[in-house]
């Protein structure tokens, strides 16, 4: 019994912009690059109880370099965008002919997209004049930090929709292992603390901390190669499906 | 109603009361292990018996029982742990 | 889809579900290990703190969770034979049940805490107590969600005659037991350790 109601076929033209959607979603990996490492957003993170001075002296030891980074993490950040809608199409497989959790995972993707550009804008703008008052520097570095860190819904329910598509799937054989859906789920649950880091200073639940940046990070990184790499499997078998 | 579960859950509630009751009424430097230790045997009597992981395939129960032996160890080392010394 | 007839056999659980289940079993493991490492530096505050806690609530809690856990896996057991549906229902909305009484006793704790003049910002062992019990209370929250839909899958199941959703009851019974198995390991953690 196929739920495949009325998707067309994929033919060699739409298979190879849907490979290269997907394959172009590796330049996601700047926004690590560029602002974690060389913009050193990440190497450590400061604390959120840094004082004034010491984020000044950050930015202007940042310099050039840290500009530069901040510029190819911006400009790395929509390269999300193709890949989701591209799982976006898969889901719409796993979901038959009206599908939601397809629609909400691409609005999801836009709006992470968008909030981790605005978080960097404020990284950026406080590297813009690094000698301004300390005081409206730590002012840009907390609005960044908490841009990026504690909208956790958008994560959290663009994880669980895909979960959920691939777990709803009846077709035999699945479009995506449901393991990867169990995987979306857990890494759902794990995103979810970010908001702790409202509330704390120093410590795990902190923004540079254990539990609110590095598992939810890492998660993060985890479940997009996980997604990549099926997706480009998954493609790989409708491409032979189509042929034979 | 002598079915293993009926059983565990029996042992679980009893061990939880004796963890309690330890801490309450004796004094010493290894209650602290001891709680945990009971703990970890707890957990793992949930993971094999309600789980039904004793009954599963070798790698999973091996999966199970690693996770119960490191993280038992890594959480009575810490507990050990001291900066100071 | 009705399952085996054997109540011997364990249920099919689906692979997929030892992700979530281990995956969530090593992050809370490196929760307990921070806690207890953040309190190696301070010892002495984290006793103080941890002596304004109600120890009988915390039992009280470990005590019906694992009610709730012989609910799930006596339900589960009784799924394995199509007879046996008629019993499972009522054990799975006992396990519910449980649920309920869980977070009646978590906020009667809570409240007490926050009468009291204690919240998450008061120290850092009541910044741990509040945000590991707080993430495993909304993990709670998602598995009585999973509880509730096995319950409605199961009622309509008996009601047709169809089959239960067997990744539904497989997903549900295991995250439930794990939410059982983290308290048992927070409990002593929070409550007993001196």
């Amino acid at each position: 019994m196929s739920t495949q109601y009325s998707t067309p076929p994929l033919d060699a033209r739409a298979c190879r912009n849907h490979r290269i959607a997907v394959w172009g979603g590796m330049l996601f990996l700047g926004i690590p690059l560029g602002w974690g490492v060389l913009g050193s957003f990440l190497t450590p993170p400061l604390s959120p109880s840094a004082n004034p001075q010491e984020l000044a002296d950050f930015v202007t030891a940042g310099g050039v370099l840290q500009k530069f980074g901040l510029i190819i993490a911006l400009a790395c950040a929509a390269s999300l965008l193709p890949l989701a809608a591209v799982l976006s199409d898969q889901m719409r497989r796993m979901e038959g002919p009206r599908p939601v959790w397809a629609q909400t995972q691409l609005a999801c993707a836009t709006l992470t997209v968008w909030l981790l550009s605005a978080a960097l804008v404020f990284f950026a703008a406080a590297a813009f004049r690094a000698d301004r008052d300390p005081q409206l520097i730590l002012l840009l570095h907390d609005l960044g930090w908490l841009t990026f860190i504690t909208p956790v819904s958008m994560i959290v329910l663009w994880m669980g929709a895909v979960g959920g598509a691939i777990l709803s799937d009846r077709d035999q054989p699945p479009v995506m292992p449901r393991w990867v859906g169990y995987l979306s789920i857990w890494a759902a649950l794990l995103s979810a603390p970010g908001f702790a880091a409202i509330l704390f200073h120093s410590g795990p639940f902190a923004w540079n901390g254990l539990l609110a940046l590095w598992i939810p990070l890492v998660t993060f990184l985890v479940w997009w190669i996980t997604l990549t790499v099926y997706l480009l499997k998954a493609i790989g078998k409708e491409a032979n499906a189509t042929a034979s | 109603m002598t079915h293993p579960f009926f059983l565990t859950w029996i042992t679980l509630t009893l061990a939880t009361l004796l963890s309690w009751w330890l801490d309450i009424s004796v004094n010493g430097a290894w209650i602290g292990t001891a709680v945990l230790l009971i703990a970890f045997f707890k957990a793992r009597l949930v993971l094999m018996i309600f789980m039904e992981v004793r009954h599963a395939p070798a790698a999973l129960r091996w999966c199970c029982e690693a996770w119960v032996i490191v993280a038992c160890t890594a959480v009575v080392g810490t507990y050990w742990y001291s900066p100071i010394s | 889809m009705t399952g085996t007839v054997s109540e011997t056999a364990p249920f099919p659980v689906e692979d997929g579900v030892w992700v979530v289940v281990l995956g969530e079993l090593c992050v809370f493991t490196l929760f307990f290990t921070t806690f207890l490492y953040y309190r190696a530096f301070s010892p002495e505050l984290f006793e103080q703190s941890r002596a304004l806690l109600r120890q009988d609530l915390g039992a009280l809690n470990t005590i019906i969770l694992l009610t709730s856990s012989w609910c799930v896996a006596t339900a589960v057991r009784a799924l394995r034979s199509v007879d046996g549906r008629q019993r499972a229902l009522p054990l799975l909305l006992g396990a519910l049940s449980c649920g309920v009484a869980f977070i009646i006793v978590k906020i009667f704790e809570y409240g007490g805490a926050i009468h009291a003049g204690i919240n998450v910002l008061t120290d850092e062992f009541f910044m741990f107590y509040f945000m590991l019990t707080g993430i495993h209370l909304l993990h709670l929250l998602v598995g009585m969600g999973l509880l509730a839909a096995t319950s409605v899958n199961l009622r309509r199941a008996i009601a047709s005659g169809s089959g239960v959703s067997e990744p539904l009851v497989g997903f549900s019974s295991c995250f439930w037991h794990m939410l059982d198995l983290v308290w048992i390991i927070l409990f002593p953690l929070l409550y007993l350790l001196r």
